[in-house]
């Protein structure tokens, strides 16, 4: 499979005054494989939106390189990239906010097309129609209602039929379920599935949930503090993770199962540093068991210690 | 079970009057807590869990436009019953909260150790001294390092992790028998939230102390509690034991909710089992079971009558024709 996003050295940080800023992505070298999902997880503030946004150019970045379908996004000027956009659409976390209050549903589902200079009504209308039918919103009741009027869930398929309606070839999900109910999330999870089949789309999907992550993704990337820590197919990542903190992060999932005995996350006593301050060397440093005086002193670069599999530290679980 | 329960809640009801007529946030609802267990209530968004636990402590009461029903023993004691000084006696030495936002019970311009201190010297009459060296001990069993310098900290300059230890350092001080946790660790990461659960399952053993943990996450709940009540539209839908309720759901909604999770075990793009349609809207509740038409078992009679709780000993469901198949736990459900 070929790459259809490649992310090369990309590094985001915010200045927060006096100088200072936040390390929210640094360096990070990640590809997405035409027809894939990758899973992207990590802690809150580890840099997983920033990421994201950083890829539609939502600011640029401060460095690196976006390669999308061949061309860097970030030495496209307005128009060029303007052009791309309607193949790299994203579907936020919360989806009442996401939508436009004052638009009834068709407008929102439409507005995507008016942009990228669809002028004939008639065809945005069938267009607008077929991606409500895909997503499962009856066009006739929905059409001219309002967010206000529909449930996150709802919602949720609203952004979905807005997302698709451009016929992108990447969906950038970012935390499409976890403001959902519980009950409505496995809905959300199949629609997304059926849709990258349907539409032979490739999703990058972020998460904090492991298991909803486990459950879409072919291969996952996990993040700490703004730096890539793994990236493996899935099933090797949860069976056999190789970085300290991927095994922390599998330790500490709470399994709806009460004969699941609670697993041991070994990390040290202590809370996550901040991103204005990170540690010098490996980011995990200061909560990882197994870290020696070289992790203060060396950044550990992620590199390849099985096919398809890559970490970044000095004394993987693994390989 | 010996003697009376630490906790007996009898057909709680709380009602608002909303711009969209009267609404019934709980509806009916009994359980028991035993001393030093812990009772998990599940339950998704807008299912009355935390409706139910503020009322329980008189947070949503008339005061705040709520009509309040039921009774609520606390050691026999009728809390509702109680003058009111009295009740502010109990709820400071007998009754913690900690809540899903710690600045909930923080107060922004008060010093850390000196929040901790406050309870100590008006319900334990601990003098200054006292209440500011057992601050910084509190600090230090909840994890927090150089415990001394923090204590002279202010909210702000802690992180989300911290500031909840700080929150359950607050509700712990006056030794508590019964702390109710309301989505203590949802804001949280997961290795912090482990952190924290952790802390609060230890506090609870070491003291002996009875908890609440509400939460909307089967995976946090599974792991803690030693009962769970299963919240569906103001109701206690069922009860059980951690392990009888995931083994052999009773009520066709934890049936739905247990199959429709993710699970690890589970190869990727596995096909998750969806509960169709979404929770009723409360303000246009209709007669019969809430759940009805989402229910994949649903009669007539579903439709037009509402089930009661049935109780088989302590195990309780309400519903008309309730499920007796294993559902397994990670080994996949059993059609
Ligand atoms: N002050 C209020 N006035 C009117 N309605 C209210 C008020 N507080 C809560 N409600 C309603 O009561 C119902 C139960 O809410 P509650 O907050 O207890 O649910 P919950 O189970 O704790 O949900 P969550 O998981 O989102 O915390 C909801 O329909 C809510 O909108
Ligand atoms: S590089 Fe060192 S500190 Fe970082 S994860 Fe590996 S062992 Fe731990
Ligand atoms: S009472 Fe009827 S509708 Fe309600 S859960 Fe039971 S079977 Fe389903
Ligand atoms: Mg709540």
């Amino acid at each position: 499979m070929s790459d259809l996003l490649a992310i090369q050295n990309l590094t985001v940080e915010y200045p927060v005054g006096g100088g200072r800023h936040v390390h929210a992505v640094s360096d990070v070298t990640l590809s997405v494989k035409q027809g894939e999902t990758l899973g992207l997880v990590g802690e809150s503030g580890s840099g997983k939106s920033s990421l994201a946004r950083a890829l539609l150019q939502l600011p640029p970045p401060k460095g690196g390189a976006v390669l999308f379908e061949g061309q860097d996004l970030t030495k496209l000027g307005g128009k060029a990239l303007r052009a791309v956009r309607p193949r790299l659409q994203m579907i936020f976390q919360d989806p009442i906010a996401s939508l436009n209050p004052r638009r009834k549903v068709a407008e929102i589902i439409a507005e995507p097309l008016i942009v990228s200079g669809v002028s004939d009504a008639a065809e945005r209308t069938r267009r607008v129609r077929a991606v409500m039918e895909a997503v499962g919103l009856d066009p006739d009741l929905v059409w001219n209602r309002r967010p206000h009027e529909f449930s996150g869930g709802q919602c949720q398929r609203i952004a979905i039929a807005r997302a698709l309606v451009l016929e992108p070839s990447l969906i950038v999900c970012d935390e499409p379920v976890s403001a959902l109910d519980v009950s409505i999330r496995a809905q959300i999870i199949n629609l997304l599935e059926d849709m990258k089949a349907r539409f032979g789309l490739t999703l990058l999907f972020i998460a904090h949930d492991l298991a909803v992550v486990k459950s879409v993704s072919d291969r996952v990337a996990v993040m700490y503090l703004g730096r890539l820590c793994e990236v493996a197919d899935s099933e090797s990542l949860f069976t056999t993770p190789a970085h300290p903190y991927t095994a922390a992060l599998m330790a500490a999932i709470p399994e709806p199962d009460p004969d699941v005995p609670l697993g041991d996350t070994k990390l040290k006593p202590g809370d996550p540093p901040s991103p204005l301050d990170p540690p010098s060397g490996c980011r995990f440093r200061t909560r990882c068991p197994h870290a020696q005086p070289r992790c203060t002193d060396e950044v550990p670069p992620l590199r390849q210690i099985a096919p398809g599999r890559e970490v970044a530290c000095h004394f993987p679980l693994v390989g | 079970m010996s003697g009376a329960p630490l906790l007996s809640v009898r057909e709680a009801r709380v009602g608002f009057f909303t711009a969209r007529g009267p609404l019934r946030a709980v509806d009916g609802v009994s359980f028991d807590l035993e001393k030093g267990q812990t009772l998990g209530i599940v339950g998704e968004s807008g299912s009355g869990k935390s409706v139910l636990v503020r009322s329980l402590i008189g947070l949503v009461g008339e005061s705040s436009g709520a009509e309040v029903g039921g009774q609520v023993l606390f050691e026999g004691r009728d809390l509702r019953a109680l003058p009111a000084r009295e009740f502010r006696g109990v709820l400071g030495r007998d009754i913690g909260v900690v809540f899903q936002d710690p600045m909930t019970s923080l107060n922004p311009v008060m010093k850390i150790g000196h929040q901790i201190g406050e309870g100590l010297r008006l319900n334990r009459g601990l003098d200054a001294r006292a209440a500011a060296a057992r601050a910084v001990e509190l600090l230090t069993e909840v994890g927090i390092p150089e415990a001394e310098r923090r204590a002279g900290q202010y909210p702000h300059e802690l992180s989300g992790g911290m500031r909840q230890r700080v929150a359950i350092a607050i509700a712990i001080a006056c030794a508590p028998k019964l702390l109710i946790a309301d989505e203590p660790t949802t804001a949280l990461d997961v290795t912090v939230q482990r952190q924290i659960l952790d802390l609060l399952q230890r506090e609870q053993r070491e003291r002996g102390m009875a908890m609440i943990l509400i939460t909307h996450d089967l995976g946090v709940a599974a792991g803690r509690a030693d009962d769970i009540m299963v919240m569906y539209a103001g109701r206690a839908v069922e009860t059980a034991k951690t392990r009888e309720l995931f083994r052999s759901p009773r009520m066709p909604y934890t049936e739905a909710l247990l199959r429709s999770l993710p699970r690890l075990t589970d190869p990727t793009h596995t096909r998750l089992s969806a509960i169709p349609g979404r929770p009723p809207d409360l303000a246009r509740r209709s007669g019969g079971c809430a759940f009805a038409p989402r229910c994949r078992y649903r009669t007539d009679r579903c439709d037009e009558e509402q089930p009661m709780q049935t109780w088989e000993g302590a195990r309780g469901y309400a519903c008309f024709h309730p499920r007796g198949v294993d559902v397994g736990g990670s080994g996949g459900a059993a059609e």
